[in-house]
């Protein structure tokens, strides 16, 4: 029966401690980017609900409707919008944080997977050794 | 001659006197071991005392004894022992020896001249000194015999014995039967004898003659009566003379001696002492051997299993051992493993209510600012976000809890193994065991089987070996027995040789006697005889020497008167040949050259060209020759060869034999006058052949003489036949005109 020894062990938990290690950061790295993309979307969709809400009121003055109950729809519809637009860039935030918890997960299991591996691996060994009584016998 | 002590006869006598001394201490040295052989011993003892002393008389040769004739050393001896029983055990017996014998020396010398048959005097003095003689005899033998056994019960001291080396003390038997040399013995027993008593009383039985029964111990100087009691040495026991180990019974018969060494049987001895040969028997031995070594073999492979149960045992709770620390191990990392997962479901729960609780505060916001809605545009917009935002916070909360069970059924996935790796070592370490017991059962089970193969060959093979050994005893006994056999032939063949040797002699001494008095009166008749037939001889010799002188002067005169006619006749003869051949010659001479040339068969030329000196010497030499040969069929006849070689006397006289040759031819071929010719050729030309084995070929000449000569023989022949046949009718003629 075939089983790691210490060399692939030393390998092998080189290689893991590596990737968990590079996968770590490549999550915190993106997980930053996402912070900076979320803040930059929210920066973006406040400056156009400001701009728009401003333009809005000289928009129906002109008209001569600032008065009127279109104004208030409009402002009504523009406050909808305003939330639409706040609400896409949380869920878009919310989904790529998820995407990296799902990938931290994975890092995570693949990380234990493997010393657990490494584990039932040695107790093989020492069970193949230890399941024979040729050497005592 | 007088003892004088210290003469040099004495001194010589000394070596023999210590040789006798050394013979019967020596034997009485080797018996002291046996109550009775010392009692034996005792009284050679003090017999050598006495031999001694009596040795002194008549061992120098110079004693007081000279009237004793002349015997052997064994009879001395034997007289001298028996008087040293008389004269120092048995006063009694010595009184009765000196009625019959009154001094020693004379007693001494009845013994011997009893032996010798010699004795001169009465009658009742002889037979009372052949009486003596027999007892001595019988006394001697019986010593003899106990002094046999003596020597043979010499070896019976253990001495030589270990008891457990039957084939030894055997072998020690055998030998002292056959070693033990007849010289030492007193007139006694043979060789024959000796190793018959030395061999059939074997060490182990230890005891004297008659030990089975009670011997009867009869004082010194008396000897058993056979019936139980004693009788005085000296006082004859009828005149009865028995075989060694017999005694007279008192009834005129002889009964075994009670005190002799018992019947020899040495077949019997063989057999018994072969018998005690035996070989021990290793069968049981080899069974326990092969028991013991079934018990260690399954010893072993008690012990080989026991060791395999500890082997599986400690592998066992190794395994336990691997197992729980493979579980702890496990353990610790799940455990781990779920706490990290746990922070990331609890953190992405968080995050998603916060986002909810954002979205939540923006819509509250919102309507703040809008105050009173006039159109439901927002509130549709905010009821769509709000649940947006809750969908999504739930999902991604769901999300993580499936990743968190995927990942609790891997994590107990992995945790189970510590149990399925250790029962599958376990499995395997299982079948190994069994394997190895399998293993060693099957080697037991093996050297049990090869155990009791070779227990059944060694078992063979210890039968087999006892087998040759009983066969090689038997053997060993069948050659014993052989040769004990052999050896009895042997001496019985030596035996009945002496006594033919003896009864020869015996013969030849009375044959000699007896030819010397046919010898004498022969001597005398013959010398009667000579003298009157040399008296008749005279007598008759003068008578015809007489009368042959007369006859022999009477012939000599007829003799001489014949004689001289004879002469006379004789001289008539030869001067009327000599005359009639004379005239012959002068009538041929007379009548032609050519008639005297055919009459001296020589050529006419040549009897022309003689002289007369030569013609009178050929004439005279004719006229001798007719003289010597006879005129005409006086001396030979004509037609035989005698006549042809007088004719020609000075020729070879091979030709004659050639002549006679073909004259046989003829003779042969009697009828057939052509094949006679073409032989005699033939037979001519083969004399003028040369042989190859030596010059034989003849001149063509000489072939022609002998041809010429049996012509004329032949003419001869013819000639005298019808001479012959002339001559008869004549006579036939005469005869009839008689008539």
């Amino acid at each position: 029966m075939a089983y790691a020894g210490y060399g692939d062990r030393a390998s092998s938990l080189g290689r893991q401690t590596r990737e968990y290690g590079y996968g770590l950061s490549d999550i915190q790295r993106a997980k930053e980017r996402i912070g900076r993309s979320d803040a930059m979307n929210k920066f973006n969709v406040e400056q156009q609900v400001g701009r728009a809400a401003r333009s809005l009121p000289g928009a129906f003055n002109r008209r001569g409707m600032i008065d009127s109950g279109q104004f208030k729809r409009a402002q009504e519809i523009s406050a909808g919008e305003a939330e639409l637009a706040r609400f896409g860039v949380a869920a878009q935030t919310e989904e790529a944080r998820r995407q990296l918890d799902q990938q931290r997960n994975l890092l995570e299991e693949q990380l234990y997977g493997s010393q657990i591996e490494d584990q039932i691996a040695n107790a093989l060994r020492r069970f193949a050794i230890a399941q024979t009584v040729g050497g005592l016998a | 001659m007088a003892h004088i002590p210290g003469h040099k006869s004495d001194v010589q006598g000394q070596g023999v006197r210590d040789f006798l001394g050394g013979l019967i201490g020596g034997a009485s040295n080797l018996v002291t071991n046996n109550p009775v052989s010392r009692g034996i011993a005792s009284a050679a003892s003090a017999g050598r005392n006495e031999l001694l002393s009596d040795w002194r008389w008549t061992g120098d040769g110079k004693s007081s004894q000279p009237t004793t004739p002349v015997a052997s050393t064994r009879d001395r001896m034997d007289t001298a022992i028996a008087n040293a029983l008389v004269n120092q055990q048995n006063k009694q017996a010595q009184t009765r020896a000196a009625r019959l014998a009154p001094t020693n020396e004379s007693f001494s010398l009845g013994n011997l001249e009893g032996l010798t048959g010699v004795a001169q005097g009465s009658t009742a003095a002889r037979n009372a000194q052949n009486a003596r003689s027999a007892q001595i005899s019988q006394e001697n033998a019986i010593k003899n015999a106990l002094g046999d056994f003596a020597r043979a019960n010499a070896f019976n001291t253990d001495r030589f014995r270990t008891g457990a080396t039957p084939g030894l003390d055997a072998a020690i038997d055998f030998g002292v039967a056959q070693r033990t040399p007849t010289s030492l013995g007193q007139g006694g027993p043979s060789m024959t004898d000796l190793a018959s008593v030395a061999f059939d009383n074997p060490p182990t039985v230890g005891t004297p003659p008659g030990d089975d029964e009670t011997p009867i111990q009869c004082p010194v100087g008396t000897v058993p009566d056979g019936k139980g009691g004693c009788t005085p040495v000296g006082e004859p026991v009828g005149n009865i003379i028995c075989p060694l180990g017999t005694v007279p019974d008192g009834a005129g018969g002889c009964a075994p001696d009670p005190n002799f060494g018992g019947t020899p049987v040495v077949g019997d001895t063989i057999r018994s002492l072969y018998g005690e040969l035996s070989t021990r028997d290793f069968t049981d031995m080899l069974r326990n051997m092969m028991a013991e070594r079934e018990t260690n073999l399954r010893g072993l492979n008690k012990q080989s299993v026991d060791q395999l149960a500890a082997s599986v045992l400690r592998r066992t709770g190794q395994i336990g051992d691997i197992k729980t620390a493979l579980e702890t191990e496990l353990g610790v990392l799940d455990a781990d493993r779920a706490g990290v997962q746990q922070d990331l479901v609890d953190a992405v729960a968080a995050r998603a209510q916060q986002m909810q609780a954002d979205t939540d505060a923006s819509l509250v916001e919102a309507r703040a600012g809008l105050g009173d809605q006039v159109t439901d545009e927002f509130e549709k917009v905010a009821q769509i976000v709000g649940s947006q935002a809750g969908s999504q916070a739930m999902s991604s909360q769901d999300a993580m809890a499936r990743l968190a069970q995927v990942a609790d059924m891997a994590a107990a996935e992995r945790l189970a193994a510590p149990a399925q790796l250790a029962s599958e070592a376990e499995l395997a370490l299982g079948d190994e065991e069994f394997a190895y017991t399998q293993a060693l059962q099957s080697n037991l089970s093996e050297a049990l089987a090869g155990l009791d193969a070779e227990e059944t060959e060694r078992i063979l093979e210890e039968a087999m070996r006892q087998e040759n050994f009983n066969i090689g005893r038997d053997q060993r006994m069948i050659e014993a027995l052989v040769g004990d056999l052999v050896r009895k032939d042997t001496q019985a063949f030596q035996a009945g040789q002496a006594q033919l040797g003896r009864d020869f002699s015996a013969d030849q001494a009375q044959l000699g006697r007896d030819f010397s008095a046919d010898q004498a009166q022969l001597g005398r008749d013959f010398s009667a005889g000579q003298s009157a037939l040399s008296r008749a001889f005279s007598g008759q010799q003068s008578a015809l020497s007489r009368a042959f002188q007369t006859s022999e002067r009477e012939a000599a005169q007829t003799y001489k008167a014949e004689q001289a006619g004879i002469v006379l006749a004789a001289e008539q003869d030869a001067a009327r040949l000599k005359q009639e051949a004379s005239t012959l010659a002068l009538q041929a001479e007379a009548a032609d050259e050519q008639t005297a040339a055919d009459l001296y068969k020589v050529d006419v030329a040549l009897w022309r060209q003689m002289t007369g000196t030569e013609r009178q010497a050929l004439r005279e030499d004719w006229i001798e020759t007719q003289q010597l040969a006879g005129i005409g069929s006086e001396a030979f006849p004509m037609g035989t060869m005698q006549n042809l070689q007088q004719k020609y006397p000075k020729l070879d006289p091979d030709f004659f034999i050639h002549v006679n040759a073909m004259l046989g031819i003829d003779t042969l071929n009697a009828g057939n006058d052509e094949e006679a010719a073409t032989l005699r050729d033939q037979y001519l030309e083969g004399l003028r052949t040369t042989d190859p084995y030596g010059a034989k070929g003849l001149t063509v000449a000489e072939t022609s003489m002998i041809d010429t000569l049996y012509a004329e023989l032949a003419a001869d022949v013819v000639e005298s036949a019808r001479l012959a046949r002339n001559a008869e009718q004549l006579e036939m003629s005469s005869i009839g005109r008689r008539r």
